[in-house]
């Protein structure tokens, strides 16, 4: 399972760095533009479309996840507007998008895999896509270590 | 002094003053409309539109009707057919979790509370414990339902947004199990083949509070709870329940969330993906049917037959992509034989009319 993660990793980064330096400076790059809401979520940005899911955190507050409701390809959305819900062996939980914008893509394999967002709520978990239309958005969410002190202070349920 | 009042907790008596309102930390809604449509929707409202602060009590009962969670599949859930013959409505609430049956001999509860305070336990034993003070021998279980001997009294289900939480549970007192059993018992559904993406119930066998009290009934139970809610919450301090009946003027969003849980588009069309595979034999013929379906619609179907002579298969075919985008129910056999005889008049006629009847007779037993 490790190793899956691991490989689907490595595949999934267009850039491939050929030079040791800039290789590092990528990394850097592509995990400087994930950024979290209060909520437990995070986006991840490439090119103006925003991937987003519920965090580490969230997944283990929810619990065992037994369905996902999604928002459609097409629909446009507010941030902080309802956009689905996850349900899970302790609750129906709402899910609100980080952004403002148009749904472009939506992750079909949590409708035969809900448990994905347990198994891998960051990665292969991930709920939609969606197209930004007001990149300033980003600027009010937290970074990493903002997200990190929240979860520390957070209280266990 | 506060604590003696306590043990009288009726609650049309004014033993305190309308100042002491102000500081509660507390509220609480008893609703008398008995529709399960309008008490829906006033929960929603009271998650949505009060203030997440607040500890909130809502004490309601429905008139017969069945209750599926959020992303259950009332196809596989319920047998629709029953409850069609006996007039019982099927309403889909927001919360997940299983099925249940609503009548006037089952209360229900909802708590509502900050979403950092959401407990499933928390509450169940505060409900519990209202039950004991009633002298019934309750205790919660390890899937937070209460229990009486092992039998379950309460189911509960959960919702969580970004600032509030609730729990909601139903309490059996004085239900019908009999007409429970007609409309969730899977032993008399024929549903087998349907193999649905939703959230399944999980059966337990339920029991009346009334077979552990004779004297137990919903306004007792209300009392109760709410003497063990403002004791959590409240520091022990009554509250004044506010009553809603049919002459309360409802906000507006309360009435559009009504409509809203009334629509077939929330009611049918949020039921996830599910396939149904049947098969029996006809007199024509063998014939198999798998038939795909969602948001409420069928999306393929496919009847096929051993048969392999003229008009059997062709109108195997017909029906099948007849059926294609009409909402999945009992009757959708006879509306695309309805419309194959719009669009295509003349395909089904008097030679071949019992191969459609048979079908149509054989899947409205099954769908």
């Amino acid at each position: 399972m490790a190793l899956r993660l691991l490989t689907s990793r490595v595949v999934a980064r267009p850039y491939m760095p050929v030079v040791r330096k800039s290789a590092t400076w990528a990394v850097y790059r592509g995990y400087a533009t994930k950024k979290y809401t209060s909520d437990h979520e995070w986006i991840s940005v490439d090119n103006g479309v925003g991937t987003f899911g519920v965090t580490d955190y969230a997944q283990s507050a929810l619990g065992d996840v037994v369905f996902v409701e999604t928002p459609a390809v097409g629909d446009v959305v507010a941030a902080e507007e309802q956009v689905g819900a996850i349900e899970s062996v302790k609750a129906a939980s709402d899910i609100y998008s980080p952004v403002s914008g148009e749904v472009v893509d939506v992750n079909e394999a949590l409708s035969d895999e809900p448990s994905l967002i347990n198994s891998s709520p960051e990665d292969e978990g991930w709920l939609a896509k969606v197209k930004l239309s007001d990149a300033s958005e980003l600027d009010g969410l937290m970074d990493e270590k903002a997200y990190q002190e929240l979860v520390n202070n957070a209280e266990e349920h | 002094m506060l604590r003696c009042l306590r043990l009288t907790p009726v609650y049309n008596k004014r033993l305190f003053s309308t100042s002491s309102t102000a500081y509660n930390k507390v509220d609480c809604y008893i609703s008398t409309i008995n529709d399960a449509y309008s008490n829906l929707a006033f929960e929603e409202y009271l998650l949505r539109e009060t203030k997440p602060e607040r500890h909130i009590l809502y004490l309601w009962r429905n008139k017969p009707c069945v209750v599926v969670g959020r992303n259950q599949n009332p196809f596989q859930e319920c047998n629709l057919r029953f409850m069609n013959e006996n007039n019982i409505p099927l309403v889909r609430r927001r919360s997940g979790g299983g099925a249940v049956y609503h009548d006037m001999g089952n209360s229900i509860y909802t708590i509502f509370m900050p979403r950092e305070a959401f407990s499933r336990r928390k509450n169940a034993e505060l409900v519990s414990r209202a039950l004991n003070e009633l002298d019934i021998p309750s205790s919660v279980n390890d899937r937070h339902d209460i229990v009486v001997d092992n039998h379950k009294v309460s189911g509960s289900a959960y919702k969580i947004t970004s600032s509030r939480a609730y729990h909601h549970g139903t309490m059996l007192i004085d239900a019908d199990t009999e007409t429970l059993k007609g409309c969730l018992s899977k032993k008399r559904m024929n549903n087998t083949g349907i193999v649905s993406k939703g959230v399944e119930s999980v059966p337990s066998p339920v029991t009346n509070l009334r077979d552990y009290s004779f004297t137990v009934d919903h306004q007792q139970f209300c009392e109760s709870v709410l003497a063990e809610f403002v004791d959590a919450y409240n520091d022990g301090i009554p509250v004044e329940p506010i009553i809603l009946d049919e002459n309360s003027p409802l906000p507006n969003k309360v009435k559009e969330t009504r409509q809203e849980l009334k629509t077939w588009d929330w009611i049918y069309g949020q039921t996830p993906e599910f396939t149904n595979t049947v098969e029996t034999e006809l007199n024509w013929g063998h014939v198999k049917a798998i038939i795909h379906s969602r948001h409420g619609k069928i999306t393929k179907a496919d009847i096929t037959t051993n048969n392999n002579l003229l008009h059997e298969p062709t109108i195997a075919a017909a029906i099948s992509v007849a059926l294609e985008g009409l909402p999945y129910s009992r009757f959708a056999v006879n509306e695309a034989i309805e419309k194959i005889k719009l669009e295509v008049p003349g395909l089904i006629n008097s030679d071949n009319d019992h191969i459609s009847d048979s079908i149509n007779q054989w899947l409205q037993e099954k769908l």
